[in-house]
């Protein structure tokens, strides 16, 4: 993808993820208001299920492409001082990539529980 | 939502670290104030949910006209609060 392209390529994953995410967090919403797990031995149960372990694994890449292309956007219209705009991105891209690792980790663990 | 992201991630690693940590994410999802929080962060995420929907409609040409597109916009809103109403009663 060529730097001109960048902002069509930002547009394609936005609405490519926005399709993955409509569908799996509504799943998420209504299974944890209508059916939360009750506890510990439940919840690795549920995380643990092959399907559910692989739509979490595949959900957390997902979700943080859809938040960087938004929180990025956001910043670069509305942060005009380049200094504090790089420092703020390169802090979310850190926050968002912890996150991420710490959800995967927690993902492969509770496989590992059951 | 984005704020919301680490918190989560560091909720859903707690919760399944153990028997232990599961109960106290369930005390700490279970105050006034994380209830509110996650009242706030759902009609944020229900609204997003039917934005983007409307977004999506759109960028297929559906709704373009500006009848339409204040008209859809006025239902995404009130479709938020209205499932965010239902849910939140049946969860309660």
């Amino acid at each position: 993808m060529s730097r001109q392209a960048s902002g069509l390529m930002a547009w394609v994953v936005q609405r490519a993820t926005s399709v993955y995410l409509a569908i799996f967090l509504t799943y998420l919403l209504v299974h944890f208001v209508f059916n939360a797990p009750a506890g510990h031995a439940a919840l690795v149960n549920w995380v643990a299920h092959p399907v559910v372990a692989l739509s979490l694994l595949l959900f957390v890449p997902v979700l943080l492409a859809h938040a960087w292309v938004g929180i990025r956007d956001v910043l670069i219209d509305y942060v005009h001082n380049l200094g504090l705009r790089l420092g703020l991105l390169t802090l979310v891209a850190f926050t968002f990539i912890a996150s991420g690792l710490w959800g995967i980790k927690a993902i492969i663990t509770a496989g590992l529980w059951g | 939502m984005a704020l919301a992201i680490p918190g989560a991630a560091i909720l859903f690693h707690q919760a399944l670290s153990g028997p232990d940590g599961f109960a106290v994410v369930a005390a700490i999802l279970d105050s006034w104030l994380a209830r509110l929080i996650l009242m706030l962060l759902a009609w944020s995420l229900l609204h997003h949910l039917f934005s983007g929907i409307r977004y999506l409609l759109i960028d297929l040409g559906l709704g373009l006209e500006r009848p339409a597109a204040r008209r859809s916009a006025m239902i995404v809103f009130a479709a938020a609060i209205t499932v965010l109403v239902v849910g939140g009663g049946l969860a309660l």
